[in-house]
């Protein structure tokens, strides 16, 4: 599979292409360059004016995420029933290389259900200060349950607020994150 | 070499200049990431310097041992945080080789494709800094504007902009999604364009052939006795390359050039990794037009999660999942070491298997800190701005070099 | 199935792997590294059975797949387990199991920790190919208070089936129904209840069966397993526990042959609830208010201090080195020898000394060997419930021949060669009958004793309480002799104690007349005298350590009137309980989840309790609140942590001399097992063979195989002023003699603890049905004895005559009927009205 890079059939293989070396500097030259060139520079700037600008003005307005885009989490409920789509099968917990989620179940009561299996998580917490947002809770998720949402505004004054309850993920976020189309 | 600016210690103009050491460091904004040099001056000439690292030693290899492979992907990209897909490539890679699983075509060229859009968003990271510390402010507008799209497409086909654990043991997660293919095209396109205008402003630019030229010269040789790779040795003019030399993904189907300088100055590094981004723009090119159909992850149930519509209705499905999710699967004993063309030169990943679902050992040769034992070699005896000049120029990123 | 085969090699996947002929394939392949998936085998339960066919495994001249648990080695066998064949066989059973079986893993218990997961990723298909219904059960419901099924999980593998029928011998789980509509129930579905129903949901290798305690409490990534030891009862098996948040989630056995043969009693596996319970004692209590640890130890200290030597100590649920600094300090800090550590009187220390000979003591692997047992005054079952289940195993698994001779009928006399009862008292008659009748002579005893004459190894587990009764552990001795126990290897007496670690106390010198090691020292007070002189004030203050005397020690009036009595009563309690409501200074207890300390098994074998679980936020390690107590009376004892403790009981206990930690590991060390283990007796002299008694009474052996021993007109050594005599069962006056039993679920481990709440004993007559028709009584009648109220049971095999009644239970202890001798008890029956 490998070879030696010295040898014939290597170097027969690749297509070597030296790069140019440029124009040697100071001199005559050098003088020319300190204005010419930079002119010439100024040329490439200024063709980028009809571009238009390339940033927004955030916070007013906000940077549109892709559906994929992977923010804060969210749990989910069923919109018919509206019990919780999470079982508390800590699967996200364990599939969580940063650790932060916990999750403590207990026996949904009949009568009184939470979620729509047996069992329901009584505590669902995720340490937002240690999420590296790698959405292995979502892939794990045999329900559903949790989904990364769009939310990336997640900036506090204080870690512990950045501990987020189960009721906390199970609210619809106060401002949507704009959205892009597929192909924008 | 006659362009070599460097002022040998015995021909300094005034000997009894007082040697002074200086720090510079760990927080600087030239020593791109938290580097500290303590460099011995000798008026404005570098007699020596000694690279101090550890600034950010994460134990990420240390961690890999007590996750589960699949854990393990989303650790290692955040070693070189610049080059996340690479270091993800030479992890699953690895992983792959160790249990004999064999990728399907479409996901080797979705790895390419990002792969080298990675590359394109490497080089255009190092170019912004490296031109800043040269004095070319404007220059990281425009790189990072083109980096930005990268993201994009980053963010559009992983959901992510940095950090993606796009890739898995035996594919990639998802497939692109639709659009995907004509914005990337897109940007194929317009890249060599955009590096066109980056040539424009910095080739002749008189500053820049002044900072660089003759600067931080390192003969091949020497290179290659401190094991450096990747585009400084390229510049010193030795046309080494794993995409060429090892036969992996679907490099050997394509079509690209190998940049290689001839003085292996500061002015070489930039030339070559501005021209390899223009290659590389081509490779993407070239995967898409090749771009088979197909899946993008390996069918097999024992390693690789099953499709998430199965999950409701298949028993096998589900307790694959269960088990995948939780503890992972588990490798036979043995051991891979697995390397790839970084944008910083060979990213080597060695993994040692015990049988276990987590791997004994992690291992990553980094090239950013094999490449850093060349600094000496480009500062000393030369002036210390130069100095600032070789080390972006050397590209190091210090998430990779102390792990 | 002869163990002793001959060494053959047989062959699997090329290998040349070392055997024994008869041995299973299964175990071979096993010992050779080879892994060969199974759901079914289990050699704890016995004989395979090659229900699951999971095993399957090709050998070379068979031309179909054997099932490799069933299979018996054979020399040259030539076996493969991983080609074509065997694969597909493989896939195929795990299809086949999953076909019917429910995508319930995100919300069963045994997700992450299950067999069928493992063996499904390991040796399955990864996709399915049916696309049908799957059958359907009702889902989950009650087997028992404490074990949830789920039929539609099950795969029929007869695990549990075969622990019902052939390890706990209740029988009460069955397979019902055929085909795919098998399911594993009881008769008429009641609810499955036994002392040892939760082993059934750590053998089931699905979800099927699963504890209500653990139900949805943690998955496998969220715990840690903490390997310590149980010190519920004395049996103290090991357990592991499954720890969540520095609390305890759940007991599962943690194998270790040599004590608990990989059970665990529902006891120990579910009693840890109590350590959670509202009584529990969490801080430092002076006069009933909380206090902090100065000024409690402050206080404790005066107390001690002005007691001026007037001061007695009982321990009782301590550890080893607990019990050790405590009889340093009542001896070397505060002068006094009055140290206990038995609920009620016990032998002398020569005699215990003769006892803890390491040729005349039994371990407990030695019952699986031994060719015949004897049970005597006790009720494994109630005071040790796991050699219960060892008892079983030799008889079933081995032939061996059992005998009882007990006071009241016990579980294990279904087994039984031989049946002896004997009247409450008359214990020390009784052994020293046998002694005699199994030397030859003629008596009362002979029928139990023809089957332990010459019967090779005998091993005879025996009661601590018959040892309350002078002369039964000196005849105990003698029969000891009689079977040559300290020349036969495997024969031996095994003692099952009232207490967890009594022996570790009674070594670590907890004892009025022996000191660490059973040395000599100054003979001090037993625990009756010790009550005795506080009520007449010779002595001024008591502490207790672990010991409840108003519910676990006989007499309980006279123990209210003595605590009454006492200056100062300092006592150690893990919960609040009658006798802390009269003690002056209460300081928590440490749980066996907590505690970090040794504590030595019936058997000799050392075993450590390691801290699993965290403490309430004020409650300190006992060994240093100990050690503190000592400082402040004046003691250094150079103690501050477990280790400093361990090194200065070996030290002191000659018997323990040079163990170390690292020796006892996980498993235990058995300190006769040394190299070197010295006795403790000094000047050892064989007790010869008990002469026969004199005046033994005549034999009025009822029903063979039961001999009725009747109580011996001239009892030794039993202070009675009226013996019962006449009748063949009653006294002439109509009154019973009483005899009393320690349930297995009286106490705090059932009281305080939710999950086991409704296995709480109520006090109740146990009756036979002479006295019951005399009496006019029939079960679950409510009648009066001496002043309890209880329900009659009346049962068959209770003689005539005699009326049993539980120790322990919160209403109506018949602790409180005892006064160390025979007690005739009058029955009174209520009428629905006035009950």
């Amino acid at each position: 599979m490998s070879f030696d890079p010295k040898s014939a059939s290597y170097l027969d293989s690749i297509e070597v292409v030296e790069v140019q070396r440029g124009p040697k500097p100071g001199g005559v030259g050098g003088a020319y360059r300190a204005f010419g060139e930079t002119l010439r520079g100024l040329k490439t700037t200024m063709a980028r004016l009809i571009e238009g600008p390339m940033t927004i003005e955030y916070p007013e307005e906000k940077t549109p995420v892709y559906p994929r885009f992977r923010g804060r989490h969210k749990l989910h409920k069923f919109e018919d029933t509206g019990l919780e789509k999470c079982v508390g099968c800590s699967l996200c917990a364990a599939a969580c290389p940063a650790d932060c989620i916990r999750v403590v179940a207990a026996e949904n009561i009949p009568g009184d259900r939470v979620s729509a299996g047996e069992r329901y998580a009584a505590v669902y917490e995720i340490n937002l200060s240690r999420c590296i947002f790698c959405g292995y809770c979502e892939i794990a998720c045999p329900f559903d349950a949790i989904t990364m949402g769009h939310d990336y505004e997640m900036a506090d004054y204080d870690r512990r607020d950045l501990i987020f309850t189960k009721e906390m993920l199970l609210a619809e976020p106060v401002e949507r994150t704009p959205l892009k189309s597929e192909g924008e | 070499m006659t362009e070599q600016i460097a002022v040998p210690f015995e021909q300094a103009p005034d000997r009894d200049t007082e040697i002074m050491t200086v720090n510079v460091g760990p927080h600087h904004p030239a020593t791109h990431g938290v580097l500290r040099l303590v460099v011995d001056l000798e008026g404005e000439l570098v007699r020596e310097v000694r690279p101090v690292i550890g600034y950010v030693h994460t134990g990420i290899e240390k961690s890999c041992e007590d996750k589960s492979y699949w854990k393990v992907i989303p650790f290692v990209e955040r070693m070189d945080y610049v080059s996340y897909f690479f270091q993800m490539e030479a992890f699953c890679g690895a992983v792959e080789r160790l249990i004999d699983l064999e990728i399907p075509p479409r996901a080797k060229y979705l790895r390419t494709i990002f792969l080298e859009l990675n590359r394109i968003h490497s080089h255009l990271v190092w170019l912004g800094t490296t031109a800043l510390d040269l004095g070319a402010i404007s220059m990281l507008w425009y790189c990072f504007r083109e980096r930005d799209k990268i993201l994009d497409l980053f963010e559009m086909a992983t959901g992510q902009r940095m950090h993606t654990r796009y890739f898995q043991v035996g594919g990639v997660i998802e497939d692109i999604p639709v659009g995907f293919e004509a914005k990337c095209r897109k940007f194929a396109e317009e890249m060599p364009i955009r590096v066109g205008q980056y040539e424009d402003l910095l080739d002749r630019n008189e500053v820049f052939l002044q900072r660089t030229k003759g600067t931080g010269v390192v003969s091949r040789e020497r290179l290659l006795e401190l094991g450096v790779t990747g585009p400084l040795l390229r510049a010193a003019g030795d046309p080494w390359d794993l995409r060429k030399a090892f036969d992996y993904l679907v490099y050997p189907e394509l079509d690209f050039k190998i940049p290689v300088g001839t003085v292996g100055d500061n002015y070489d590094r930039y030339r070559v990794r501005v021209a390899e981004m223009v290659e590389s723009a081509s490779i993407v090119r070239q995967c898409l037009d090749a771009l088979p159909e197909g899946p993008y992850i390996a069918d097999d149930r024992k390693y690789v999660l099953p499709p998430r519509s199965e999950l409701s209705t298949s028993m096998e499905s589900l307790i694959h999942h269960f088990k995948l999710v939780t503890e992972g699967y588990r490798v036979a004993p043995g051991e891979v070491y697995y390397s790839i063309e970084g944008p910083r030169g060979e990213l080597g990943c060695f993994v040692l298997a015990d049988g276990s679902a987590k791997p004994a050992r992690v291992h990553f040769r980094d090239p950013s800190f094999v490449n850093l034992q060349s600094f000496r070699d480009m500062a000393v005896d030369g002036y210390v701005a130069d100095m600032i000049a070789s080390l972006g120029m050397l590209d190091p990123i210090l998430g990779g070099v102390d792990r | 199935m002869s163990p002793a085969g001959r060494e053959v090699t047989i062959t699997i996947d090329g290998r040349e792997v070392p055997a024994v002929e008869g041995e299973m394939l299964h175990d071979a392949a096993r010992k050779g590294d080879v892994e060969i998936p199974y759901f079914c085998y289990e050699p704890k339960l016995g004989d395979p059975v090659g229900a699951c066919r999971m095993c399957l495994v090709e050998i070379e001249g068979i031309p179909k797949l054997q099932t490799s648990c069933s299979t018996p080695v054979r020399e040259g066998m030539v076996v493969h387990t991983r080609t074509e064949q065997v694969k597909e066989a493989q896939n195929s059973v795990v299809e086949f199991l999953l076909v019917n079986h429910p995508l319930d893993c995100p919300v069963c218990d045994k997700g992450g920790e299950c067999p069928l997961q493992d063996i499904s990723y390991g040796w399955g298909p990864g996709k399915s190919r049916v696309i049908d219904e799957k059958r359907h059960f009702e889902k989950p419901i009650e087997l028992s208070p404490l074990v949830a099924i789920d039929r539609e999980r099950c795969i029929l593998c007869y695990r549990c089936v075969r622990f019902s029928q052939e390890v706990s011998e209740d029988a009460q789980l069955q397979l019902i129904e055929r085909g795919d509509r098998t399911y594993v129930g009881t008769f008429d579905d009641r609810p499955y209840v036994a002392p040892f129903q939760g082993n059934i949901t750590d053998i089931c290798p699905v979800g099927a069966l699963t504890n209500y305690t653990y139900r949805f409490r943690a998955r496998p990534w969220d715990i840690e397993h903490a390997g310590s030891v149980c010190t519920i009862c004395p049996s103290q098996c090991n357990v592991s526990f499954t720890v969540r948040d520095e609390k305890v989630k759940r007991v599962i056995s943690r194998d270790n042959h040599e004590v608990d043969d990989g059970w665990l009693c529902d006891r120990g596996r579910y009693g840890f609830e109590m350590f959670d319970a509202p009584e529990r004692v969490r801080e430092p209590q002076l006069k009933g208010g909380a206090v902090s640890w100065e000024q409690a130890l402050e206080a404790v200290a005066e107390g001690l201090r002005r007691a001026g030597g007037k001061v007695a100590a009982i321990a009782g649920d301590a550890s080893n080195e607990e019990g050790f600094l405590l009889q340093r300090i009542l001896r070397d800090a505060l002068g006094s020898p009055h140290i206990d550590s038995r609920p009620s009187r016990g032998p002398k220390a020569d005699v215990l000394r003769r006892l803890a000979e390491p040729n005349v003591s039994a371990k407990v692997r030695d019952i699986d060997e031994a060719d015949a047992i004897l049970v005597l005054g006790t009720d494994p079952l109630h005071s040790s419930p796991i050699l219960d289940l060892r008892v079983r195993k030799a008889i079933r698994r081995n032939g061996a021949k059992l005998v009882v001779a007990t006071e009241r009928p016990t579980a294990l006399d279904g087994g039984a060669e031989a049946i002896a009862r004997y009247a409450p008292g008359q214990a020390a008659h009784f052994v020293g009958e046998l002694a005699s009748a199994i030397g030859g002579s003629d008596n009362v005893a002979t029928p139990v004793a023809e089957t332990l004459r010459d019967a090779g190894k005998v091993v005879v587990i025996w009661g601590e309480r018959i040892a309350r009764e002078d002369g039964a552990a000196e005849a105990l001795l003698d029969v000891a002799a009689a079977t040559n126990m300290s020349t036969t290897d495997g024969a031996g007496l095994l003692e099952i104690p009232d207490t967890t670690n009594a022996r570790g106390l009674r070594e670590a010198g907890c004892l009025p007349d022996a000191g660490p090691g059973l040395s000599d020292t100054t003979a001090g007070k037993s625990t009756e005298e010790i009550r005795e002189a506080l009520i007449s004030g010779e002595l001024t203050t008591l502490v207790l350590f672990g010991a409840d005397p108003l519910r676990d020690f006989p007499d309980t009036p006279a123990w209210e009137e003595a605590l009454t009595a006492a200056d100062f009563v300092l006592t150690f309690s893990m919960h609040d309980n009658a006798t802390t409501a009269k003690s002056d200074v209460v300081l928590p207890l440490e749980t066996h989840a907590e505690k970090d300390g040794t504590v030595t098994h019936p058997d000799g074998r050392l075993q450590r309790v390691r801290p699993s679980a965290s403490r309430p936020e004020n409650v300190v390690p006992n060994i240093l609140v100990l050690s503190e107590l000592a400082t402040k009376l004046g003691l250094d004892t150079g103690i501050d942590s477990q280790p400093t403790a361990f090194q200065a009981l070996t030290n002191a206990v000659t018997l323990y001399n040079g163990i170390e930690d690292e020796q006892i590991g996980g498993r235990g060390l058995r300190w006769q097992d040394r190299e070197g283990a010295t006795s403790a007796r000094t000047g050892t002299e064989q007790p010869g063979p008990g002469g026969p008694p004199e005046g033994g009474s005549p034999d009025t052996q009822r029903d063979a195989p039961i001999s009725m021993v009747q109580p011996d007109p001239t009892p030794r050594g039993v202070a009675s002023a009226d013996p019962p005599s006449g009748g063949p069962s009653t006294a002439a006056n109509g009154d019973l003699l009483l005899g009393t039993y320690r349930d297995l679920w009286a106490g705090p481990v059932t009281e305080l603890n939710p999950p086991l709440k409704f296995l709480t004993p109520q006090q109740r007559v146990e009756i036979s049905r002479t006295d019951a028709e005399r009496l006019d009584l029939k079960s679950g009648d409510k009648v009066r004895v001496n002043g309890i109220e209880a329900e009659a049971h009346v049962k068959e095999r209770v003689p005539a005559g005699v009326v049993f009644m539980a120790e322990g239970v919160s209403d109506g202890n018949a602790n409180a009927l005892l006064n160390g001798g025979p007690v005739q008890v009058k029955i009174e029956k209520l009428d629905e009205a006035t009950a």
